[in-house]
Protein backbone atom coordinates (compact mmCIF):
# COMPACT_ATOMS: atom_id res chain seq x y z
CA UNK A 1 0.00 0.00 0.00
CA UNK A 2 1.21 3.48 -0.80
CA UNK A 3 -0.92 5.52 1.57
CA UNK A 4 -0.08 6.25 4.26
CA UNK A 5 3.59 6.28 3.33
CA UNK A 6 6.11 5.27 6.02
CA UNK A 7 6.82 8.95 6.62
CA UNK A 8 3.14 9.80 6.97
CA UNK A 9 2.55 6.78 9.21
CA UNK A 10 5.39 7.67 11.55
CA UNK A 11 4.24 11.28 11.76
CA UNK A 12 0.65 10.23 12.46
CA UNK A 13 1.76 7.76 15.14
CA UNK A 14 3.80 10.45 16.86
CA UNK A 15 0.83 12.82 16.79
CA UNK A 16 -1.54 10.19 18.17
CA UNK A 17 0.81 9.29 21.01
CA UNK A 18 1.27 12.96 21.79
CA UNK A 19 -2.44 13.64 21.97
CA UNK A 20 -3.68 10.46 23.61
CA UNK A 21 -0.86 9.15 25.81
CA UNK A 22 1.55 11.92 26.69
CA UNK A 23 -1.16 14.20 28.01
CA UNK A 24 -2.31 11.50 30.44
CA UNK A 25 1.08 10.89 32.02
CA UNK A 26 2.30 12.64 35.12
CA UNK A 27 5.84 14.01 35.26
CA UNK A 28 8.26 11.17 35.74
CA UNK A 29 10.23 8.41 33.98
CA UNK A 30 7.28 7.06 31.96
CA UNK A 31 6.40 10.51 30.59
CA UNK A 32 10.05 11.18 29.80
CA UNK A 33 10.29 7.92 27.86
CA UNK A 34 7.12 8.57 25.85
CA UNK A 35 8.20 12.14 25.13
CA UNK A 36 11.57 10.95 23.89
CA UNK A 37 9.95 8.25 21.76
CA UNK A 38 7.58 10.74 20.15
CA UNK A 39 10.51 13.01 19.31
CA UNK A 40 12.48 10.16 17.74
CA UNK A 41 9.49 8.96 15.72
CA UNK A 42 8.80 12.51 14.47
CA UNK A 43 12.41 13.03 13.38
CA UNK A 44 12.43 9.64 11.65
CA UNK A 45 9.25 10.66 9.85
CA UNK A 46 11.08 13.72 8.52
CA UNK A 47 14.17 11.75 7.56
CA UNK A 48 12.85 8.49 6.17
CA UNK A 49 12.16 9.73 2.63
CA UNK A 50 15.54 11.44 2.32
CA UNK A 51 17.61 8.71 3.95
CA UNK A 52 18.18 6.53 0.86
CA UNK A 53 19.01 9.39 -1.53
CA UNK A 54 21.27 11.11 1.02
CA UNK A 55 23.06 7.84 1.70
CA UNK A 56 23.55 7.29 -2.03
CA UNK A 57 24.98 10.79 -2.40
CA UNK A 58 27.24 10.14 0.58
CA UNK A 59 28.65 6.95 -0.94
CA UNK A 60 29.14 8.57 -4.34
CA UNK A 61 30.91 11.58 -2.83
CA UNK A 62 33.09 9.44 -0.57
CA UNK A 63 34.08 7.08 -3.38
CA UNK A 64 34.93 9.87 -5.83
CA UNK A 65 36.68 12.07 -3.25
CA UNK A 66 38.77 9.27 -1.80
CA UNK A 67 39.95 8.22 -5.25
CA UNK A 68 40.80 11.82 -6.10
CA UNK A 69 42.67 12.48 -2.84
CA UNK A 70 44.54 9.19 -2.96
CA UNK A 71 45.57 9.85 -6.60
CA UNK A 72 46.87 13.29 -5.65
CA UNK A 73 48.89 12.01 -2.68
CA UNK A 74 49.86 8.36 -2.98
CA UNK A 75 51.48 8.36 0.47
CA UNK A 76 48.07 8.67 2.12
CA UNK A 77 47.15 5.08 1.22
CA UNK A 78 49.79 2.67 2.53
CA UNK A 79 47.45 -0.33 2.11
CA UNK A 80 46.51 0.08 -1.52
CA UNK A 81 44.83 -3.30 -1.71
CA UNK A 82 42.34 -2.56 1.06
CA UNK A 83 41.68 0.90 -0.31
CA UNK A 84 41.07 -0.29 -3.86
CA UNK A 85 38.90 -3.11 -2.57
CA UNK A 86 36.65 -0.70 -0.70
CA UNK A 87 36.47 1.71 -3.63
CA UNK A 88 35.76 -1.05 -6.15
CA UNK A 89 33.06 -2.55 -3.94
CA UNK A 90 31.49 0.89 -3.69
CA UNK A 91 31.47 1.23 -7.46
CA UNK A 92 29.58 -2.06 -7.77
CA UNK A 93 26.90 -0.93 -5.32
CA UNK A 94 26.60 2.52 -6.86
CA UNK A 95 26.33 1.04 -10.35
CA UNK A 96 23.15 -0.78 -9.35
CA UNK A 97 19.90 0.91 -10.42
CA UNK A 98 18.41 0.75 -6.94
CA UNK A 99 20.98 -0.20 -4.32
CA UNK A 100 19.42 -1.27 -1.05
CA UNK A 101 19.80 0.87 2.05
CA UNK A 102 21.69 -1.92 3.90
CA UNK A 103 24.15 -2.16 1.00
CA UNK A 104 24.58 1.61 0.98
CA UNK A 105 25.16 1.64 4.73
CA UNK A 106 27.82 -1.05 4.46
CA UNK A 107 29.44 0.83 1.61
CA UNK A 108 29.43 4.10 3.53
CA UNK A 109 30.93 2.43 6.61
CA UNK A 110 33.70 0.88 4.55
CA UNK A 111 34.52 4.14 2.79
CA UNK A 112 34.40 6.11 6.05
CA UNK A 113 36.89 3.68 7.53
CA UNK A 114 39.25 4.38 4.63
CA UNK A 115 38.67 8.11 5.05
CA UNK A 116 39.51 7.95 8.76
CA UNK A 117 42.87 6.30 8.07
CA UNK A 118 43.64 8.60 5.19
CA UNK A 119 42.73 11.73 7.17
CA UNK A 120 45.00 10.81 10.09
CA UNK A 121 47.94 10.28 7.75
CA UNK A 122 47.16 13.53 5.98
CA UNK A 123 47.19 15.42 9.29
CA UNK A 124 50.39 13.75 10.45
CA UNK A 125 52.15 14.61 7.20
CA UNK A 126 50.51 18.01 6.72
CA UNK A 127 49.41 16.79 3.32
CA UNK A 128 48.31 19.29 0.68
CA UNK A 129 45.13 17.22 0.53
CA UNK A 130 43.97 18.44 3.95
CA UNK A 131 41.78 21.21 2.48
CA UNK A 132 40.06 18.68 0.22
CA UNK A 133 39.54 16.34 3.19
CA UNK A 134 38.14 19.15 5.27
CA UNK A 135 35.76 20.14 2.48
CA UNK A 136 34.62 16.52 2.29
CA UNK A 137 33.92 16.57 6.04
CA UNK A 138 31.85 19.74 5.58
CA UNK A 139 29.79 18.14 2.81
CA UNK A 140 29.22 15.11 5.04
CA UNK A 141 27.92 17.41 7.75
CA UNK A 142 25.67 19.15 5.22
CA UNK A 143 24.12 15.80 4.37
CA UNK A 144 23.57 15.07 8.07
CA UNK A 145 21.77 18.40 8.34
CA UNK A 146 19.46 17.41 5.48
CA UNK A 147 18.28 14.41 7.48
CA UNK A 148 17.50 16.54 10.53
CA UNK A 149 17.84 13.70 13.02
CA UNK A 150 19.46 15.63 15.84
CA UNK A 151 17.29 15.77 18.98
CA UNK A 152 18.75 19.14 20.01
CA UNK B 1 8.95 -3.02 50.06
CA UNK B 2 8.95 0.12 47.91
CA UNK B 3 12.17 1.47 46.47
CA UNK B 4 11.87 4.41 48.80
CA UNK B 5 11.63 2.08 51.81
CA UNK B 6 14.61 0.07 50.55
CA UNK B 7 16.73 3.19 50.22
CA UNK B 8 15.65 4.39 53.66
CA UNK B 9 16.52 1.06 55.23
CA UNK B 10 19.86 0.93 53.45
CA UNK B 11 20.73 4.46 54.54
CA UNK B 12 19.79 3.72 58.15
CA UNK B 13 22.01 0.64 58.19
CA UNK B 14 24.90 2.48 56.52
CA UNK B 15 24.71 5.45 58.88
CA UNK B 16 24.46 3.22 61.94
CA UNK B 17 27.69 1.60 60.81
CA UNK B 18 29.33 4.85 59.80
CA UNK B 19 28.43 6.91 62.86
CA UNK B 20 29.33 4.23 65.38
CA UNK B 21 28.21 4.70 68.98
CA UNK B 22 25.24 7.04 68.69
CA UNK B 23 21.66 6.99 69.81
CA UNK B 24 18.30 8.15 68.47
CA UNK B 25 19.45 7.67 64.89
CA UNK B 26 16.54 8.54 62.62
CA UNK B 27 16.49 8.66 58.82
CA UNK B 28 13.38 10.36 57.49
CA UNK B 29 11.78 12.06 54.49
CA UNK B 30 13.62 9.91 51.98
CA UNK B 31 12.57 11.01 48.50
CA UNK B 32 13.84 10.74 44.94
CA UNK B 33 14.57 14.24 43.70
CA UNK B 34 13.06 15.00 40.33
CA UNK B 35 16.09 15.57 38.17
CA UNK B 36 17.52 15.18 34.70
CA UNK B 37 20.83 13.91 36.07
CA UNK B 38 22.16 10.98 34.10
CA UNK B 39 25.04 9.27 35.89
CA UNK B 40 23.77 9.87 39.41
CA UNK B 41 20.33 9.37 40.93
CA UNK B 42 19.66 12.16 43.45
CA UNK B 43 17.80 11.49 46.69
CA UNK B 44 17.01 13.80 49.59
CA UNK B 45 16.64 12.79 53.21
CA UNK B 46 17.00 14.00 56.75
CA UNK B 47 19.08 12.34 59.45
CA UNK B 48 19.36 13.06 63.15
CA UNK B 49 21.29 11.39 65.96
CA UNK B 50 22.81 11.93 69.39
CA UNK B 51 26.48 11.50 70.10
CA UNK B 52 27.61 9.59 73.17
CA UNK B 53 28.04 12.91 74.97
CA UNK B 54 24.45 13.87 74.21
CA UNK B 55 25.21 16.31 71.41
CA UNK B 56 22.33 16.31 68.97
CA UNK B 57 22.93 16.43 65.25
CA UNK B 58 20.64 17.03 62.35
CA UNK B 59 21.55 17.07 58.70
CA UNK B 60 19.43 17.79 55.68
CA UNK B 61 21.09 15.69 53.01
CA UNK B 62 21.37 14.95 49.34
CA UNK B 63 22.55 11.51 48.28
CA UNK B 64 23.88 10.83 44.81
CA UNK B 65 23.46 7.15 43.99
CA UNK B 66 25.29 5.71 41.01
CA UNK B 67 22.75 5.10 38.30
CA UNK B 68 22.74 2.42 35.63
CA UNK B 69 24.74 2.73 32.43
CA UNK B 70 24.34 5.94 30.53
CA UNK B 71 26.71 8.50 29.21
CA UNK B 72 29.74 7.89 31.38
CA UNK B 73 30.94 5.43 33.96
CA UNK B 74 32.91 7.14 36.72
CA UNK B 75 34.06 6.11 40.17
CA UNK B 76 32.90 8.05 43.19
CA UNK B 77 36.11 8.48 45.15
CA UNK B 78 37.74 11.23 43.04
CA UNK B 79 34.50 13.21 43.10
CA UNK B 80 33.92 12.83 46.83
CA UNK B 81 37.57 13.39 47.73
CA UNK B 82 37.64 16.61 45.72
CA UNK B 83 34.45 17.93 47.29
CA UNK B 84 35.77 17.05 50.72
CA UNK B 85 39.16 18.65 50.06
CA UNK B 86 37.48 21.87 48.91
CA UNK B 87 35.30 21.95 52.02
CA UNK B 88 35.83 25.15 54.00
CA UNK B 89 37.50 26.89 51.05
CA UNK B 90 36.14 29.89 49.19
CA UNK B 91 34.75 27.66 46.47
CA UNK B 92 30.98 27.27 46.90
CA UNK B 93 29.95 23.64 46.92
CA UNK B 94 27.94 21.21 49.04
CA UNK B 95 29.58 19.99 52.25
CA UNK B 96 30.83 16.41 51.89
CA UNK B 97 29.42 14.02 54.50
CA UNK B 98 29.75 10.31 53.69
CA UNK B 99 30.72 8.03 50.85
CA UNK B 100 30.31 4.35 50.13
CA UNK B 101 32.00 3.00 47.04
CA UNK B 102 31.28 -0.65 47.82
CA UNK B 103 27.61 -0.78 46.88
CA UNK B 104 27.01 -3.13 49.83
CA UNK B 105 24.37 -0.93 51.45
CA UNK B 106 22.24 0.25 48.55
CA UNK B 107 23.26 -2.00 45.68
CA UNK B 108 25.26 0.83 44.09
CA UNK B 109 27.89 3.19 45.38
CA UNK B 110 26.79 6.58 46.64
CA UNK B 111 27.89 9.62 48.50
CA UNK B 112 26.08 12.13 50.67
CA UNK B 113 26.44 15.88 50.90
CA UNK B 114 24.63 18.48 52.92
CA UNK B 115 21.63 20.05 51.24
CA UNK B 116 22.12 23.42 49.63
CA UNK B 117 19.07 25.51 48.70
CA UNK B 118 18.63 26.84 45.20
CA UNK B 119 17.76 25.90 41.68
CA UNK B 120 19.82 24.69 38.72
CA UNK B 121 17.23 25.53 36.09
CA UNK B 122 18.56 26.68 32.72
CA UNK B 123 15.30 28.28 31.55
CA UNK B 124 16.52 31.87 32.16
CA UNK B 125 19.41 31.24 29.75
CA UNK B 126 16.92 31.44 26.86
CA UNK B 127 15.40 34.80 27.79
CA UNK B 128 16.07 37.27 24.99
CA UNK B 129 17.97 40.26 26.28
CA UNK B 130 19.20 38.35 29.31
CA UNK B 131 18.21 38.35 32.97
CA UNK B 132 19.91 40.65 35.52
CA UNK B 133 19.92 37.98 38.22
CA UNK B 134 21.55 35.50 35.87
CA UNK B 135 24.21 38.06 34.96
CA UNK B 136 25.08 38.32 38.61
CA UNK B 137 25.19 34.54 39.01
CA UNK B 138 27.42 34.20 35.94
CA UNK B 139 29.84 36.77 37.36
CA UNK B 140 29.80 34.84 40.64
CA UNK B 141 30.58 31.72 38.65
CA UNK B 142 33.53 33.37 36.92
CA UNK B 143 35.05 34.36 40.26
CA UNK B 144 34.29 31.03 41.91
CA UNK B 145 35.95 29.25 38.99
CA UNK B 146 39.07 31.33 39.43
CA UNK B 147 39.14 30.49 43.13
CA UNK B 148 38.75 26.81 42.29
CA UNK B 149 41.63 27.00 39.85
CA UNK B 150 44.01 28.65 42.29
CA UNK B 151 43.10 26.29 45.15
CA UNK B 152 46.20 24.61 46.58
CA UNK B 153 45.25 21.01 45.89
CA UNK B 154 48.66 19.68 46.85
CA UNK B 155 48.38 21.00 50.40
CA UNK B 156 44.87 19.59 50.57
CA UNK B 157 46.26 16.13 49.90
CA UNK B 158 44.70 15.59 46.51
CA UNK B 159 46.49 13.62 43.86
CA UNK B 160 45.84 12.01 40.54
CA UNK B 161 45.88 8.29 39.79
CA UNK B 162 48.01 9.21 36.78
CA UNK B 163 50.50 12.02 37.54
CA UNK B 164 49.74 15.14 35.55
CA UNK B 165 52.27 17.82 34.58
CA UNK B 166 51.95 21.10 32.75
CA UNK B 167 53.56 19.43 29.74
CA UNK B 168 51.12 16.55 29.44
CA UNK B 169 47.88 17.89 30.94
CA UNK B 170 46.24 18.34 27.53
CA UNK B 171 47.57 15.10 26.09
CA UNK B 172 46.48 13.16 29.19
CA UNK B 173 42.89 14.28 28.80
CA UNK B 174 43.02 13.71 25.07
CA UNK B 175 44.20 10.14 25.60
CA UNK B 176 41.41 9.47 28.11
CA UNK B 177 38.72 10.68 25.74
CA UNK B 178 40.25 9.03 22.70
CA UNK B 179 40.32 5.73 24.56
CA UNK B 180 36.65 6.23 25.45
CA UNK B 181 35.90 7.05 21.80
CA UNK B 182 37.62 3.92 20.50
CA UNK B 183 35.70 1.71 22.95
CA UNK B 184 32.30 3.28 22.50
CA UNK B 185 31.93 4.19 18.85
CA UNK B 186 29.59 2.17 16.65
CA UNK B 187 31.08 3.37 13.35
CA UNK B 188 34.30 4.89 11.97
CA UNK B 189 33.53 8.62 12.52
CA UNK B 190 36.38 9.85 10.27
CA UNK B 191 35.92 13.52 11.16
CA UNK B 192 36.30 12.72 14.87
CA UNK B 193 39.31 10.52 14.20
CA UNK B 194 40.90 13.43 12.35
CA UNK B 195 39.86 15.86 15.12
CA UNK B 196 41.71 13.81 17.71
CA UNK B 197 44.81 13.86 15.53
CA UNK B 198 44.59 17.61 15.04
CA UNK B 199 44.19 18.15 18.79
CA UNK B 200 47.17 15.90 19.47
CA UNK B 201 49.42 17.76 17.02
CA UNK B 202 48.36 21.13 18.43
CA UNK B 203 48.18 20.28 22.15
CA UNK B 204 49.21 23.22 24.34
CA UNK B 205 51.33 23.30 27.46
CA UNK B 206 49.52 24.33 30.62
CA UNK B 207 50.63 27.19 32.84
CA UNK B 208 49.58 25.32 35.96
CA UNK B 209 48.03 22.05 37.06
CA UNK B 210 44.83 22.74 38.98
CA UNK B 211 41.55 21.12 39.96
CA UNK B 212 39.41 21.02 36.86
CA UNK B 213 35.66 20.68 37.47
CA UNK B 214 35.25 18.91 34.13
CA UNK B 215 31.59 19.78 33.61
CA UNK B 216 31.46 23.41 34.67
CA UNK B 217 28.31 24.95 33.22
CA UNK B 218 24.86 26.22 33.92
CA UNK B 219 22.82 23.15 34.73
CA UNK B 220 25.49 22.19 37.27
CA UNK B 221 25.31 25.54 39.05
CA UNK B 222 22.95 25.96 42.00
CA UNK B 223 21.75 29.52 42.44
CA UNK B 224 19.17 31.44 44.41
CA UNK B 225 18.01 34.77 43.02
CA UNK B 226 21.16 36.56 41.93
CA UNK B 227 23.51 34.51 44.06
CA UNK B 228 25.60 31.46 43.21
CA UNK B 229 25.05 28.88 45.94
CA UNK B 230 27.10 25.85 44.89
CA UNK B 231 28.91 24.09 42.06
CA UNK B 232 27.39 20.64 41.53
CA UNK B 233 28.11 17.44 39.59
CA UNK B 234 31.82 16.93 40.10
CA UNK B 235 31.87 13.47 38.52
CA UNK B 236 34.30 14.51 35.78
CA UNK B 237 36.64 16.39 38.08
CA UNK B 238 40.36 15.77 37.61
CA UNK B 239 43.71 17.49 37.88
CA UNK B 240 44.68 19.24 34.68
CA UNK B 241 44.85 22.52 32.81
CA UNK B 242 42.18 24.79 34.32
CA UNK B 243 41.58 26.42 30.94
CA UNK B 244 39.70 23.22 30.12
CA UNK B 245 36.83 24.49 32.29
CA UNK B 246 36.81 27.80 30.40
CA UNK B 247 36.56 25.92 27.11
CA UNK B 248 33.45 24.13 28.36
CA UNK B 249 31.49 26.71 30.36
CA UNK B 250 30.14 28.80 27.48
CA UNK B 251 29.31 26.10 24.95
CA UNK B 252 26.17 26.98 23.01
CA UNK B 253 23.99 24.37 24.73
CA UNK B 254 24.26 26.05 28.12
CA UNK B 255 25.76 29.46 27.49
CA UNK B 256 24.61 32.43 29.62
CA UNK B 257 25.79 34.72 26.82
CA UNK B 258 22.44 36.52 26.67
CA UNK B 259 22.90 37.66 30.25
CA UNK B 260 26.68 37.95 30.39
CA UNK B 261 28.91 37.97 27.30
CA UNK B 262 31.81 35.54 27.48
CA UNK B 263 34.28 38.43 27.23
CA UNK B 264 32.96 39.80 30.51
CA UNK B 265 32.94 36.36 32.13
CA UNK B 266 36.55 35.91 31.11
CA UNK B 267 37.50 39.38 32.34
CA UNK B 268 35.97 38.65 35.75
CA UNK B 269 37.77 35.30 35.87
CA UNK B 270 41.13 36.84 34.95
CA UNK B 271 40.66 39.63 37.45
CA UNK B 272 39.95 37.16 40.26
CA UNK B 273 42.74 34.82 39.21
CA UNK B 274 45.24 37.67 38.79
CA UNK B 275 46.52 36.55 35.40
CA UNK B 276 45.32 36.52 31.79
CA UNK B 277 44.18 33.45 29.89
CA UNK B 278 46.08 32.57 26.74
CA UNK B 279 43.70 32.92 23.79
CA UNK B 280 45.18 30.09 21.73
CA UNK B 281 45.09 27.67 24.64
CA UNK B 282 41.49 28.65 25.31
CA UNK B 283 40.58 28.02 21.67
CA UNK B 284 42.23 24.58 21.80
CA UNK B 285 40.15 23.68 24.84
CA UNK B 286 36.99 25.00 23.20
CA UNK B 287 37.70 22.72 20.24
CA UNK B 288 38.57 19.86 22.62
CA UNK B 289 35.23 20.41 24.36
CA UNK B 290 33.33 19.70 21.15
CA UNK B 291 35.20 16.43 20.73
CA UNK B 292 34.72 15.55 24.39
CA UNK B 293 30.97 16.11 24.20
CA UNK B 294 30.86 14.09 20.98
CA UNK B 295 32.38 11.15 22.85
CA UNK B 296 29.96 11.60 25.75
CA UNK B 297 27.09 11.44 23.27
CA UNK B 298 28.51 8.38 21.52
CA UNK B 299 28.89 6.66 24.90
CA UNK B 300 25.22 7.26 25.62
CA UNK B 301 24.25 5.94 22.21
CA UNK B 302 26.41 2.87 22.71
CA UNK B 303 24.84 2.20 26.11
CA UNK B 304 21.41 2.15 24.52
CA UNK B 305 22.54 0.08 21.54
CA UNK B 306 24.04 -2.50 23.90
CA UNK B 307 20.89 -2.42 26.07
CA UNK B 308 22.86 -1.31 29.10
CA UNK B 309 20.20 1.37 29.42
CA UNK B 310 16.69 1.65 28.05
CA UNK B 311 16.59 5.41 28.59
CA UNK B 312 15.33 6.70 25.24
CA UNK B 313 17.18 9.99 25.71
CA UNK B 314 20.28 8.01 24.76
CA UNK B 315 18.75 6.18 21.81
CA UNK B 316 19.57 8.84 19.22
CA UNK B 317 22.27 10.68 21.12
CA UNK B 318 24.80 10.02 18.33
CA UNK B 319 22.78 12.40 16.16
CA UNK B 320 24.04 15.32 18.25
CA UNK B 321 27.64 14.81 17.07
CA UNK B 322 27.38 16.64 13.70
CA UNK B 323 26.53 19.93 15.44
CA UNK B 324 29.56 19.55 17.73
CA UNK B 325 31.77 18.84 14.73
CA UNK B 326 30.49 21.94 12.98
CA UNK B 327 31.53 23.99 15.99
CA UNK B 328 34.90 22.22 16.02
CA UNK B 329 35.50 23.22 12.41
CA UNK B 330 34.55 26.82 13.21
CA UNK B 331 37.18 26.87 15.94
CA UNK B 332 39.96 25.11 14.04
CA UNK B 333 41.61 27.20 11.33
CA UNK B 334 41.21 26.01 7.77
CA UNK B 335 44.12 23.92 6.55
Amino acid sequence: MLKPSPAELLADVAQALDETVLTTLARGPARNQVQAAIGIVRRCAEAVDAFGPVLHAECADLAASLRSIAAADLDLVPDRSAFDGAADAADVVLASSYPSVPDLIETALSLRHQLAELAVLAEQRRSEQLPAIRELFERMLDREDRLGLSPW
Amino acid sequence: MSRQDEVAAGLLAFLAYELGVVSELIVSDVALISSIGNAREPWSFNVSWCDADGTKHHEQCVMLLKAGAGQLETTLAPEFDTIRALGGSDVPLPRALWCDESGDWLGQGFFVTAFVPGTATMRPLRVEGGVPELRSVALDLARATARLHRFDWRSAGLSSAVPVTVDDAALTQLAIWEDQFERQRLEPHPALVWAFEWLRRNAPTAERVAIVHGDLRFGNVLYEGDRLMALLDWEMTHLGDPVEDLGWVYRALWSPERSLPFSEFLAAYEDELGSPVDAERLRWYQAFSEVKHSVISLTGARSFADRLTLNLRHADRAETVPAFLRRFFELVPAC
